[in-house]
């Protein structure tokens, strides 16, 4: 019996040291720690750096800038405790209220003054394109700080509200790892693939301080082990689960399912550049063939809003909600349309973004659709850096599915179908929206509201793109957590929450 | 000695070959690392000089050139995707990938052995049978769907093991038993067929005559000898392993090499994609060598050679 015993002892062994080696990092379950599933690792917390949207929803906890959004999509102060606006609407005087970094340093109007500044140098900053609106940037004592505009920017106030013009200690390095900011919670770990972790901010300047002293955002790139995770109680959040899993958290008795635009729009880019889609005509044909409830069942479970212009009814100050019936779905009109353009056998390649099931599943759709009015689709599957370079970058292709991360403000998301936006990928080319657009930026109430419905017309009417829906973000949280808020931007509002 | 030098050398020259060969591949694939840190949200007037300050203005060669430079004096480099040093990230994410695919073959070992010696014991019998079947079933079977089987039953449905993450070895018990079921089915044909090689011999009916009984017979003799082929076998699923558990990384949410070159790959994180490409060649070729020595050791024939 000698060398069974060995072989048991070998078994006995071979599972401990399994159990042992690995157990030197236990998570310790605390009433005061909540655990997040986030599907990537950030791309940087510099703010001059990031553009990831998965990293300005951790950020938000982390950073502050002189105002922040609302979950209604609104602007409040942040660092700044109120400010003032000068009758000539190029003046912006901003009072800041008593708060301190993570590092223990007072916040003064020169810190503000160094990250603005940085934040608009397009030397530095990765999205310095968003605030070239302002001509200055000035200090008035410790507490003022005065932003002077070239001309007069509705959109100013959004655009500080995001990540890009957060701010930081003038004397700050390694910013990309090593965040310090004024939220309420700091940066306290970061282990790539594994999780990062966010402990509170004592000295934060609201009045209450969050419920959760530890926040682990833990990176989990199978949202199936997620929803397993989420149901045996190692985590309590999943924001923006697929729609795919929708019907497994579904009714859940211990679970609480939030549900609302993503402000996400999902466009059928049609390149206006290519000599078959510069016809009017063709673009009004491709729009008119598509049944976007088809598609919103197909490859979103159902679980999306209909859209048929850029902007997503998750902003309802400026959506254009009359734009339905101006190019409806009939597959009869489209063909007719493809006959009198001479495109009868018309051949098209459409380049989808392999990164997302759900564009890709449109796609899938959207190609069957249109064969059914003639028009041959050959599909093109591809990893995201060689849609990027390809399609984002290059141009070089003739129909492809993406979804355009939504903004608080119509400008910061419309002007990139301007035709001189370096941005503006689908090539869309009229004079007429490009002169609305620029108008947009300096008038306000319902004026504002006016050009932007027009210009929101323009853009379905002569197809810019053919905008197919803004899916839902389904968060999912422990029925035991209570306080969640669904923002039209990337936000997990960690502080709101509590048990 | 000249066995040793030889290896020695032939292994520092795979390894260069392996680093060329990925740098030069990886540098044609469309898509560059400036474009994809914009995204669809950064300005593109930014492209220029981010391609500048990640030093990818300069010719391929000089940047091979500077890498292996780097390489040479201990220095990975900097990741492009995370900002931070090479060398943490992969020693961070190292013992992951080596536990999990040591702690399969193990497993895997532990299950084909005995399984193994008893069909070839009792040929024909009805336990042989099952047993066939039961291997035949578990090539047929993918390592990341027996995840998600395993992930239902053991973490759902019993909630004995956590679903995913790594906080604990016992993180490490389900993905490592998805990576060896299908394994040890392969072994166990290996185990059977050696051992029924190995039984028929001469010395083992010796051995018999001699009146040894069974259990010495089969552990100590038998299968000493059939440890050979079953020993090289092992060593390629691990070697294999040692490069390939990005998927089961993924299902599970381990923190492993795979994953790392998984994003390293996405983002064309070349400094990463080469530092990970070489350790894993690296640790590949040092299993070789070691599954080497383990078979000299069993078999004194093979030193002669």
């Amino acid at each position: 019996m000698h060398s069974t015993t060995m072989l048991k002892r070998f078994c006995v062994i071979s599972l401990v040291l399994l159990v042992l080696v690995g157990g030197s990092n236990l998570a310790v379950a605390n009433a005061e720690t909540i655990n997040i599933a986030v599907p990537t690792d950030p791309d940087s917390f510099d703010p001059t750096r990031s553009v990831a949207a998965a990293t300005a929803e951790i950020a938000f906890n982390i950073y502050e800038g002189l105002v922040k959004s609302t979950p209604d999509g609104q602007v409040t102060g942040a660092l700044a405790s109120h400010w003032e606006i000068d009758p000539s609407l190029k003046i912006y005087t901003f009072y800041l209220r008593e708060a301190y970094f993570h590092n223990g340093s007072r916040v003064t109007a020169a810190d503000v003054v160094n990250a603005l500044n940085r934040a608009r140098d397009p030397e530095i900053s990765q999205r310095a394109g968003n605030y070239q609106a302002i001509d200055s940037v000035s200090a008035q004592g410790d507490n003022q700080v005065i932003v002077e505009l070239k001309e007069p920017y509705a959109p100013l106030l959004y655009e500080l509200t995001e990540l890009a013009a957060a701010v930081y200690p003038k004397e700050s390095a390694g910013l990309a790892n090593r965040p310090i900011g004024t939220g309420p919670y700091k940066l306290e770990e970061w282990r790539p693939n594994q999780y990062i972790k966010l402990t509170r901010f004592d000295q934060h300047w609201s009045e209450q301080q969050p419920f959760f002293a530890d926040v682990y955002f833990r990176i989990m790139p199978d949202y199936n082990s997620a929803v397993v995770s989420l149901k045996t109680g190692s985590i309590d959040l999943i924001p923006r689960l697929e729609a795919s899993l929708f019907h497994q958290v579904q009714g859940v008795p211990n679970l609480a399912v939030y549900a609302a635009p993503m402000n996400l729009v999902q466009l059928l880019a049609v390149n206006n550049a290519r000599p078959a889609l510069s016809d009017l005509r063709v673009r009004q044909a491709i729009a008119m063939a598509i049944n976007r409830d088809q598609i919103i069942i197909g490859a979103a479970w159902g679980q999306a809003e209909k859209l048929y212009t850029g902007l997503s009814p998750a902003m309802p100050e400026f959506y254009n909600s009359n734009l339905e019936d101006l190019l409806p779905y009939e597959p009869a009109r489209a063909q007719a349309l493809l006959q009198e353009a001479g495109y009868a056998n018309l051949e098209l390649t459409m380049t989808l973004p392999s990164a997302y099931p759900l564009h890709v599943q449109t796609g899938e759709i959207i190609a069957d659709q249109l064969r059914r009015v003639g028009i041959n689709v050959k599909i093109e599957i591809v990893e995201w850096g060689t849609w990027l370079e390809k399609v984002y970058t290059q141009r070089d292709y003739d129909l492809s599915i993406i979804g355009l991360t939504g903004k608080l403000d119509p400008h910061t998301i419309l002007s990139r179908y301007v035709s001189t936006n370096s941005r503006n990928f689908t090539n869309f080319n009229s004079p007429e929206f490009d002169r609305l657009i620029s108008e947009g930026i300096s008038v306000s109430g319902p004026e504002r509201r006016s050009i932007y419905d027009q210009a929101q017309e323009i853009m379905t009417r002569e197809v810019a793109g053919v905008f197919i829906m803004d899916p839902m973000q389904i968060n999912v949280l422990n029925a035991q957590i209570k306080g969640w808020q669904s923002y039209p931007v990337y936000v997990i509002d960690v502080a709101a929450l509590y048990k | 000695m000249r066995y040793l030098r030889d290896r020695i050398i032939s292994l520092v020259v795979t390894l260069f070959l392996i680093s060329a060969v990925t740098f030069f591949t990886v540098n044609v694939l469309p898509g560059d690392p400036a474009i994809l840190i914009l995204g669809t949200e950064g300005d593109p007037e930014r492209l220029d000089s981010l391609r500048q300050e990640l030093g990818l203005h300069q010719h391929a060669l000089v940047r091979f050139t500077d890498w292996l430079r780097g390489l040479l004096s201990g220095n990975l480099g900097r990741s492009i995707r995370y900002s931070v040093e090479i060398g943490p990230l992969i020693r961070n994410a190292l013992p992951v990938t080596l536990l999990l695919a040591v702690a399969s073959v193990g497993l895997a070992l532990l299950i084909s052995i005995p399984i193994g010696i008893g069909c070839a014991v009792r040929q024909g019998s009805f336990l042989e049978t099952v047993s066939l079947l039961l291997t035949q079933l578990g090539m047929a079977l993918p390592s990341f769907w027996l995840g998600f089987l395993l992930i239902h039953l053991f973490a759902l449905e019993l909630g004995l093991l956590p679903p995913a993450g790594f906080s604990s070895g016992a993180s490490l018990i389900l993905p490592a038993l998805a990576l060896a079921i299908p394994r040890a089915a392969v072994l166990t044909r290996v185990v059977r067929s050696s051992m029924i090689d190995t039984l028929s011999q001469d010395y083992i009916r010796t051995a018999r005559s001699k009146g040894l009984p069974q259990h010495l017979v089969l552990y100590k003799h038998a299968l000493k000898n059939a440890a050979v082929s079953i020993a090289s076998v092992a060593g390629v699923h691990l070697t294999q392993l040692l490069g390939g558990t990005i998927v089961i990384e993924q299902v599970f949410g381990l923190p492993g090499l795979g994953q790392l070159l998984l994003a390293a790959a996405l983002q064309r994180d070349l400094p990463l994609v080469q530092g990970l490409v070489v350790i894993s060649a690296a640790l590949i070729l040092m299993v070789n060598f070691g599954v080497d020595l383990v078979l000299l050791g069993l078999d004194p024939r093979l030193r002669y050679e």
